[in-house]
């Protein structure tokens, strides 16, 4: 357990407490929300997200302010402030998870500029919104949690708007460009540190002992990303049906410190290492459909990433910076049933693949890796319980096959094939 | 069997163990005296108030506005209008509203606890549009016919 986790969740649950009752504080189209939140997680085996999960872990905060106010009609700002603590993530540091300006100037067409939510399949825009969805973990395959910092929002602009089409319902479109600063992400520090681990080996090799490591500087940037879906709003009554495309280009950069002998010789060196990871281009189909209190939805995604990696002050020869391409994919189905106001019982099974040619990992064996790091697929049920309007308590099980979204750098030991995972979330918001 | 036995004891604890009774209430429609529109089809009263569409035939901005999401007459214009966007049940349409506010991409109608003050917002406000327990008598609304 973090210690400094408690106080920090406390802390804001007290604020929170003292905040007045009303649901929302609307007066001259301003509107405040917020809410606060305390997990604990448990696996049977692994450590997720560079999270002590294996032990058991409090390390599991959220919170949030979030405010819109509409000046004029035509007009509306909205932010939102959150801070979070996971495992290594965050640190209960506040920062804007989102900001945006709009100008809708018709029904039609309609401009957004800021830090936007990141359009990607049915419910991307909900990753920090605890309190909007059934579950605590989204399927990852669609919204892996891994890549939260560089999926969240991106610094931008985009158009959005809706069209109607008569008699056969309704379009709804949005399209977003942008760029985004990685220097404080978690997806930053895992694609660094199983950079720097890969080089252990050849580094052993050159009769290296007692070797160690750190990662003395890292820096990561989207010099693009980009999102846009249209969806269809059929004249069936709960059905809405989606398209999505997006595709983002990151680059990554760390030097690393390594500590060694040769003999009894001490020996340091410093290699940069240079990344470039590239999406040119996520398909994503969605199709939900609520009647009463349920809602029935499944997605599929599939894409294309390229990577690419330059080292430099090797002690050896630096291997051909060849260009890897994967084609990961993922689906999922899902189910919620709201049984009252009190409950919600949801349940969904997503299997995801590291490349869509490779599903049962003959490739990994082939290269002397398990053949389980190609796959994971995740069974998964919870319980909602609204106590109240402004409490609601979640509990969670996970049951995983596969280890593709595990990294073996976070985990000391051997990773496992079939591990679960147990979560629960309290949520306190107005 | 076991945890639906468990689930059944928490909900009676919690105090509301069976389905919400039938909503034997209705409403009207009220929009102001000097909205052109006569009648207005469900589907589109429903995006209205769900502002999927932001303006009226004519071209003027729709203001929409709710009733607490206990009132008996927003349980009943839930369940008439807004059920054909599939949110028959005020908490669908609270968790949508959730949605769009979490996301920073839209924000819900004002609320009014009382006909009465929906009443006095309708007719103060240009394009507004809202929904009362019975037809009011006077005060410079008129009730709008919704058609299939």
């Amino acid at each position: 357990m973090n210690a400094k986790t408690w106080p920090a969740g406390l802390a804001v649950a007290a604020l929170l407490a003292g905040a007045p009752a009303a649901s929302a504080q609307e007066a001259n189209n301003f509107i405040l929300r917020g809410f606060v939140s305390q997990g604990f997680l448990k696996s049977s085996a692994n450590r997720w997200l560079d999270s002590d999960t294996d032990e058991g872990t409090f390390a599991f905060t959220e919170a949030a302010l979030n405010f819109t106010a509409q000046p004029i009609p035509k007009v509306r700002v909205a932010a939102q402030l959150f801070a979070r603590d996971f495992g290594t993530q965050g640190n209960n540091r506040v920062t804007l998870d989102w900001g945006l300006g709009e100008y809708r100037a018709w029904d039609q067409l309609g401009f957004r500029i800021g830090r936007v939510k990141f359009p990607v399949g049915l419910y991307n825009t909900l990753q920090d919104a605890d309190v909007a969805r059934p579950e605590i973990f989204q399927p990852s395959g669609l919204y892996p949690p891994e890549r939260r910092d560089l999926t969240n929002a991106i610094d931008g602009g985009g158009i959005f708007g809706t069209l109607q089409m008569g008699g056969a319902g309704y379009l709804e479109y949005e399209g977003l460009y942008g760029t985004l600063d990685l220097d404080d992400s978690y997806l930053l520090v895992r694609a660094t540190n199983q950079l720097s681990a890969a080089l252990v080996p050849p580094l052993t090799a050159l009769r290296f002992s007692n070797l160690s490591y750190t990662v003395a500087e890292r820096k990561g940037r989207a010099k693009y990303g980009w999102g846009s879906y249209v969806e269809w709003h059929p004249p069936v009554s709960g059905l809405r049906l989606r398209g999505g495309m997006q595709g983002a280009s990151v680059d990554f950069a760390a030097v690393t410190a390594y500590s060694a002998f040769v003999g009894t010789a001490p020996v340091s060196l410093s290699i940069r290492s240079d990344a470039h990871y590239a999406v040119p281009h996520q398909f994503v189909f969605s199709g939900e459909y609520s009647r009463g209190g349920l809602r029935l939805t499944a997605e599929h995604s599939r894409l294309k990433t390229e990577g690419k990696t330059t080292l430099s002050g090797t002690p050896f020869p630096p291997p051909p910076a060849t260009v890897t391409i994967a084609y990961p994919t993922s689906t999922y189905g899902q189910a919620a049933y709201r049984i009252n106001e009190h409950f919600q019982a949801s349940g969904y099974y997503s299997a995801s693949y590291a490349d869509r040619n490779d599903k049962d990992g003959k490739n990994l064996v082939a290269k002397g890796q398990a053949a389980s790091g190609a796959y994971v697929k995740d069974l998964t049920f919870t319980l909602r319980v609204d106590v109240n309007p402004h409490w609601l308590i979640k509990a969670e099980l996970h049951d995983f096959n596969g280890t593709y979204n595990l990294s073996a750098v976070e985990n000391p030991k051997p990773l496992e094939k079939d591990w679960t995972l147990f979560a629960v979330k309290t949520t306190f918001h107005f | 069997m076991r945890i639906a036995v468990a689930a059944l004891l928490m909900s009676a604890a919690l105090g509301n163990v069976s389905p919400p009774a039938a909503d034997e209430s209705s409403y009207v429609v009220i929009v102001a005296a000097s909205n052109p529109a006569t009648s207005i089809k469900r589907q589109e009263l429903a995006r209205l108030f769900l502002k999927k569409t932001g303006r009226w035939s004519d071209g003027r901005g729709v203001a929409p506005v709710d009733q607490s999401a206990g009132s008996p007459v927003r349980n009943a214009f839930t369940r008439a209008v807004l059920a054909v966007e599939g949110m028959g049940q005020i908490s669908a349409v609270q968790n949508f509203w959730l949605q769009q506010v979490y996301s920073g991409r839209s924000t819900p109608p004002p609320v009014k606890a009382t006909d009465a003050e929906v009443i006095a917002f309708v007719a103060s406000t240009p394009g507004a549009v809202g929904y009362v327990g019975a037809a009011p008598a006077a005060g410079g609304v008129k009730v709008l016919t919704v058609t299939e």
